[in-house]
């Protein structure tokens, strides 16, 4: 923020001078990207979900991440091999193939797990996320789903 | 509400929110204290009426090309069309994870898989990568693939990368990130390579140039096959920044000049509007020879079946999580399949005839450093009269007053008093008429009442803003906006 010649408040862009389009080959970054309209859409949605709403909706991601996860651990072929805290992602070891879980969530139009093999790590290690779009009824029925294969 | 002058943290009200979520009966989970923050972070609390009103009055204080014509010279502000946004939006396109399986995202695929190819064909290059996210991380990755190159060859000697003094600020800020010396060319008064500089500095040690085509002064590089053999001579690659590609389509293509690696700036030819918003798109192109290199993934067509391949040997490596900016793909390949390959090259020339038309306009009142017939845009060195000292600073200021976003300004370095302007193809001759129009009054102004011209402007919601004080003194957050005793 500054002034102008009037005295009155305004914004405008600062610091640019060292930037590449200024400083060229002795500026420290080249990129000059431009990513201020999904900032605008971030700066809608804070100011919209607000100090409590946005509190509530991480309460909620965790409150349905933890539902689903003591029903799912339950199950004899699933197991928790970290059991550490954790917010709205949680990581199981199946001793079922993974892609057995995949087919039958697949048929109920679920995209689940996601197999961590992918990302390089042990076979049988398998993801869950659950935020605060998903409802109880969906998790509900996932569990149903991979309870029938026990 | 043109003087809307609220911040949403004046409408905050303890409590109060814009949005609640569904009840559920989950009980609720506590975490270990030490893994939670101590305090809620500092949101405004307004509900959604007031969010709707405060971004909808700030959206009316806003320049866009929906309200005039843009004629930023280097940044072609073109009319993207409404519905390649649409499209973009498309749950099938906004809701896919890029975890999600081959077999499940086969659209998808061959569409980033047909963009591939079309930008293949209209650059006459062998293979494109989507994955860089800018036109400057394009540059840095192509000439990554440049180094990769020389690297491979034994071309240890091969540590310069050329570039001109017009050529834009990334182009030598991108090749010191890459790992290479920049050497300045000099150019000529047109923009174009000063041919005994190019010589002098062309030796074993040269890796590539860098070059765009047509230059920022919008003149196409008359010599550019020469340039072409004489790097090739020497074992070096042509760099293409496509920056300026949108006079080119349909009717020249850099494969054909001879570069090996090029970018497209998407988001500037290919429908994305990126003024005030973004993302963009980097997508970069490569001649066969070159195709090894590129980064993964890639997206390859077996039979029928579109798959993603994260094979890295041989490659550069992963230069972005996945895919790029997968948004401003669908926009451009939308745009590309509207104008359809007998229609792509109007764009290219109503682009330049809208250039040449407001250049010939205007010679007469505002100095006119290179007479060439200009590709896309064109550049003055300020008015043609400077007796009384009015600068393009004062020009650019005083356009705002007639409701014009002014053109680029102080660039390409060539000229004193650069003023840039690239009308584009979307602009209407009777706009440009009326932007004519406003430019011969303000250099009649310019003559009769100097002062006042240099005061501009006078009629915009603030006036010229004390830039020196916010770079000194830099309030960028709320808070540190909240601690100040006074603005001023």
């Amino acid at each position: 923020m500054t002034v102008d010649k009037d005295g009155k408040p305004a914004f405008t862009l600062t610091l640019r001078a060292r930037e590449q389009d200024i400083r060229r080959d002795k500026a420290t970054s080249n990129i000059c990207s431009n990513q201020s309209l999904l900032a605008l859409f971030v700066t809608i949605y804070l100011s919209t979900m607000g100090k409590e709403g946005l509190y509530e909706a991480s309460q909620m991601s965790l409150n349905g991440a933890h539902y689903l996860y003591e029903h799912l651990v339950k199950l004899p072929y699933l197991s928790d091999p970290f059991n550490q805290p954790f917010f709205k992602e949680f990581t199981l070891k199946s001793t079922l193939p993974v892609a057995t879980l995949e087919k039958a969530l697949e048929e109920k139009g679920f995209l689940a797990p996601f197999d961590l093999k992918r990302l390089g790590l042990e076979e049988g290690l398998i993801s869950f996320a659950v935020t605060e779009k998903r409802t109880q009824e969906e998790l509900d029925t996932l569990i149903d789903v991979l309870g029938g294969l026990s | 509400m043109k003087n809307y002058d609220t911040l949403i943290f004046d409408l905050s009200v303890k409590g109060r929110r814009g949005y609640t979520l569904p009840k559920s009966s989950y009980k609720d989970v506590v975490l270990p204290k030490k893994l939670l923050r101590p305090a809620k972070p500092e949101l405004p609390e307004v509900g959604e009426l007031g969010v709707l009103r405060h971004f909808t009055n700030m959206s009316f204080k806003n320049y866009g090309i929906e309200t005039n014509m843009y004629p930023l010279g280097s940044c072609t502000m073109k009319y993207n069309p409404k519905v390649h946004q649409e499209l973009a939006a498309l749950p099938a396109f906004s809701s896919v994870h890029p975890y999600q399986k081959d077999k499940d995202t086969q659209g998808l695929l061959k569409m980033v898989h047909g963009l591939q190819g079309f930008l293949s064909s209209i650059a006459g290059m062998a293979e494109f990568t989507l994955n860089s996210f800018a036109g400057a991380h394009g540059e840095l990755v192509g000439l990554m693939v440049m180094k990769k190159y020389h690297e491979d060859q034994g071309n240890t000697q091969k540590t310069n990368v050329l570039v001109p003094d017009a050529a834009h600020g990334t182009n030598p800020a991108s090749a010191i990130l890459a790992g290479f010396n920049v050497v300045e060319i000099a150019s000529n008064l047109d923009g174009t390579v000063d041919m005994d500089d190019f010589y002098s500095k062309l030796d074993d040690h040269t890796a590539g140039i860098m070059l765009t085509n047509p230059n920022t002064i919008g003149v196409f590089e008359r010599n550019i096959l020469e340039i072409s053999k004489a790097i090739h001579d020497v074992g070096g690659l042509l760099y293409y920044d496509g920056a300026n590609l949108n006079p080119l389509l349909g009717m020249a293509r850099p494969g054909d000049m001879g570069f090996d690696i090029m970018h497209i700036n998407l988001h500037k030819t290919f429908s994305t509007p990126h003024g005030g918003g973004g993302p963009g798109a980097g997508p970069v192109g490569v001649a066969k020879h070159l195709a090894k290199y590129l980064p993964a993934p890639r997206i390859k067509k077996e039979g029928d079946h579109y798959a993603i391949d994260w094979t890295l040997a041989g490659k550069l490596g992963q230069i972005s999580p996945f895919y790029g900016n997968f948004g401003v793909y669908v926009k451009a390949y939308a745009f590309i399949l509207t104008y359809g390959k007998d229609h792509l090259s109007e764009i290219s020339k109503m682009a330049v005839l809208n250039a040449n038309y407001v250049k010939e306009s205007l010679k007469d009142v505002y100095e006119l450093p290179s007479k060439a017939l200009c590709k896309h845009e064109f550049v003055f060195n300020g008015l043609k009269d400077k007796s009384t000292h009015v600068t393009t600073l004062d020009v650019a200021k005083r356009l705002l007053d007639f409701g014009f976003h002014p053109p680029t300004i102080y660039f390409p370095l060539l000229y004193k008093e650069s003023l840039m302007i690239e009308p584009v193809e979307t602009e209407s001759k009777q706009t440009i008429d009326v932007f004519i129009g406003v430019l011969r009054t303000i250099a009649e102004e310019a003559l009769t009442m100097p002062d006042f011209v240099k005061a501009a402007p006078h009629t915009t919601i603030v006036r010229r803003l004390d830039e020196a004080l916010a770079a000194r003194r830099p309030i960028l957050t709320y808070d540190q906006f909240k601690a100040l005793d006074s603005l001023a």
